[in-house]
């Protein structure tokens, strides 16, 4: 009699883990979709910058026509990209861009100095830090995700139950990214 | 010596709930043995003849109501320490609003972004604080929302990199919920040390009261009084023991007397005990935060320059703090604190871990060597060579130059000194160029302009109020970052007493050399004779804002350590300061002459 009783109390005992677990588990997948859709938010934020700072480079930078053209191009071709493939590579392919006209502004003293145009740099760089750190917090998220997939009693129930390993946010190769070219 | 910034911070994250559950453990404890010691003291006394001496236990009935009372006690203690923690923090240390000056809207962006390195989570709110000293503090109320308050100090001389990864430390405390824990834990010390001086307040009071109640007798002996009670009712209780027992009143004095005793070593040896635990609670506090900042940044070389720049600057004892607000520091306050200090008393008692400690640790995630750190701090202590007084020294008039004004991306000019000054927006933050082949500079790096800023006309509008020495209007300039009145006619100013603290703080303006020059000779001749420092009398000069009142100011030295002559209205706590002498005492001051 002892002995069933027993026996119900470890069964209830088990479900109640496999709850736990399953619902830490879904937690942390819904942590990883929103970590993912923070660094959504601030690439958008860079496309809606970069039209404002081409326009005021413009005036200054008269013998740089290419750079200009391929940060343009570079930000059509982020905005239009669908996939998360694609949108990696075009994201990394236009924040080349942009530090290549960083460095050719770097010639430009007038550009430097006008109002506008250190403000626009100014938020650019938040910009760009606000899409490192969420780049940072969206890995730490998946790392900690994909750890507790594989991490016994843990294992068992995602593979019960189907969870899949999130991929990190990483820098393209280097052969698959072509290079922008600055004509001088 | 461990390298992994996680590691640290799990391990410290266990450390403090630890502590905190033993704090309160201990505390519920305390109020346990106190009642247990007063209950036995007094059933002791009461119940000698009858059982000698027995130790009593508490019933079940005790226990339960003593529970009762320690928990609602906690409960109040901590909602009442609670209360508008961040409306508090404001006003006490006179926090303003960021404006719309680049440097604070950078301090925006930077909270901005520590804010998406902790994945969206917390609201925080950033304030500058009026002050010269360099820190940072976090507070947080019940809601989670945050509040950054960093000083004036602070925001001119960190780096955009050490002000992030300061900003992340104190966001860490705001975000892991430890700035919350660290309000209870603090009330939770400050109760047995309030009761502890309540105590030991209590007798010199009684003592006085003793004194004005003194009652004459019948009889002409000087009787005194207990609670309304003459001596003489006193004594026939004494004289006629009842049977049995020991008479009812002397126990109630022995029991009183001795429960006091007890209590006030109880209280003070309870104190020391809670104290020495919230103390570790807000050390591990300081470490953890320390490993999540750079767990943020992933920078632990800008925190550490930070933590190093900030130990070897004036980090704010002039800040408004009672010892209950140093926990909530970036570092503490005061540079003779524990927290410079190892050992086993600084072990105890330091509410932050040493400095040296911090930024070791810091330097090994850095795989940065020490040494590196040094070469940020510029020598604090400079030797002034002697200057001749200002009769033997020439000061002729800067050369006549043509200078260009970039305005509106256009260069305008080419332009004299005395056409600059007459420009009608000119301001240290424009840039400049002799022809059109040299190198655009800012206006404020250039020495030979500076003299121009104090005397031009802005914004080009009035005050309303009048020079107090030669009754012209005063107008508004802004000059580092304040707005303050010129008088065009004598080129003496008035600056208000927010706007002076953030004048000296910062350093953006370029002195001539002849401030310099006469800021020198001030200097040298001051150092020979002290008599300066205490001379304080009623000024000529009235007061502008107050002068419907005719209220004259006060002429003295500006503090007892800086020998620039001002006139200061005690009403309005503004300052009037004489041509030149607004730039000479910030040379004096930016300079750190001793």
């Amino acid at each position: 009699m002892i002995a069933l009783w027993i026996i119900l109390g470890v069964i209830v005992l088990i479900v109640l883990m496999v709850i736990g677990i399953y619902n830490s588990l879904v937690q942390m997948r819904v942590g990883v979709q929103n970590a993912w859709s923070q660094i959504d938010v601030q690439l958008k934020r860079r496309h809606d910058l970069i039209p404002n700072l081409v326009e005021t480079a413009k005036g200054y930078i008269t013998h740089e026509r290419g750079t200009l053209e391929a940060v343009i191009k570079a930000r059509q071709m982020a905005v239009d990209a669908s996939g998360i493939k694609d949108k990696l590579a075009a994201e990394n392919m236009l924040t080349s861009t942009l530090r290549s006209l960083f460095a050719v502004s770097e010639n430009y003293p007038n550009l430097k100095a006008d109002q506008t145009m250190m403000r626009l740099m100014e938020e650019l760089t938040t910009t760009e830090n606000k899409i490192g750190f969420s780049r940072q917090f969206y890995n730490d998220e998946v790392g900690r995700y994909n750890a507790s997939l594989q991490v016994f009693p843990n294992n068992m129930i995602a593979g019960q139950f189907s969870f899949k390993a999130a991929d990190f946010f990483q820098l393209e190769d280097a052969a698959e990214r072509k290079a922008p070219e600055v004509k001088f | 010596m461990p390298y992994s910034f996680t590691e640290i911070e799990r391990r410290e994250t266990r450390v403090i709930h630890y502590l905190w559950l033993a704090l309160f453990f201990v505390y519920d404890l305390l109020f346990f043995l106190i009642f247990l010691g007063v209950q036995n003291i007094t059933q002791n006394i009461l119940q000698y003849s009858l059982h000698g001496l027995v130790f009593y236990f508490l019933s079940l009935w005790h226990i339960l109501c003593v529970a009762f009372v320690s928990i609602v006690l906690t409960a109040l203690t901590c909602h009442f320490a609670q209360q508008d923690p961040l409306g508090k923090i404001r006003r006490i240390f006179r926090a303003r609003a960021l404006n719309d000056s680049s440097r604070e809207q950078i301090l925006a962006h930077i909270i901005e972004e520590v804010i998406v390195a902790c994945g969206n989570k917390g609201v925080m709110e950033g304030v500058v604080l009026p002050f010269s000293s360099l820190n940072i503090l976090a507070v947080s109320d019940k809601g989670g929302r945050g509040l950054i308050a960093v000083t004036e100090g602070a925001l001119e001389k960190l780096s955009r990199a050490q002000l992030e990864a300061a900003v992340a430390h104190e966001a860490a405390y705001i975000v892991s919920g430890d700035a919350a824990i660290n309000t209870t834990v603090s009330v939770a010390f400050t109760v047995y040390s309030a009761l502890f001086e309540g105590m030991v307040n209590f007798i010199p009071d009684l003592m006085s009261d003793y004194g004005e109640g003194e009652r004459f007798g019948s009889n002409g002996h000087r009787r005194t009084t207990f609670r309304g009670r003459t001596a003489g009712e006193f004594g026939e209780s004494v004289g006629a023991p009842e049977e049995g027992g020991v008479p009812v009143v002397p126990q109630f004095i022995i029991i009183v007397v001795l429960s006091y005793v007890f209590c006030v070593v109880a209280f003070f040896l309870a104190s020391i005990v809670t104290k020495v635990m919230a103390m570790a609670i807000s050390r591990s506090m300081v470490r953890k935060a320390d490993a999540v900042a750079t767990r943020m940044t992933r920078d632990p070389k800008s925190l550490a320059e930070a933590i190093y720049i900030m130990a070897y600057h004036f980090r704010g004892s002039e800040l408004p703090v009672g010892r209950y607000f140093h926990p909530i520091f970036f570092i503490h306050p005061s540079p003779s604190s524990f927290d410079d200090q190892e050992g086993t008393w600084a072990e105890l008692f330091g509410t932050h871990p040493p400095v040296d400690e911090r930024i070791q640790t810091l330097c090994a995630m850095a795989h940065v060597d020490l040494r590196e750190l040094e070469g940020l701090v510029p020598n604090l202590r400079k030797v002034v060579p002697y200057v001749p007084s200002l009769e033997g020294v020439n000061i002729s008039e800067p050369s006549v130059s043509c200078w260009q004004v970039l305005e509106n991306s256009v260069w305008k000019g080419p332009y004299d000194l005395a056409q600059l000054k007459g420009l009608p927006v000119f301001h240290p933050g424009m840039y400049v160029r002799r022809d059109p082949e040299d190198v655009p500079r800012k206006a404020a790096d250039v020495a030979e302009l500076s003299a121009i800023f104090t005397a031009v006309m802005l914004l080009g509008h009035g005050m309303g109020l009048s020079c107090p020495s030669c009754k012209r209007e005063l107008k508004v300039v802004v000059y580092e970052g304040e707005q303050i009145g010129v008088c065009s006619g004598c080129l003496g100013t008035l600056v208000d007493e927010a706007g002076l603290r953030q004048i000296l703080a910062r350093e953006e303006v370029v002195f001539s050399e002849e401030i310099k020059v006469k800021a020198r000779a001030l200097w040298s001749h001051s150092s020979r004779n002290n008599e300066w420092r205490f001379r304080e009398q009623e000024s000529p000069l009235g007061c502008p804002s107050c002068s419907h009142d005719q209220k004259k100011m006060i002429r003295r030295s500006y503090s007892g350590d800086y020998p620039v002559d001002i006139d200061h209205c005690n009403l309005c706590g503004r300052t009037w300061f004489d041509r030149d002498e607004l730039e000479i005492l910030q040379f004096l001051y930016e300079n750190r002459l001793r």
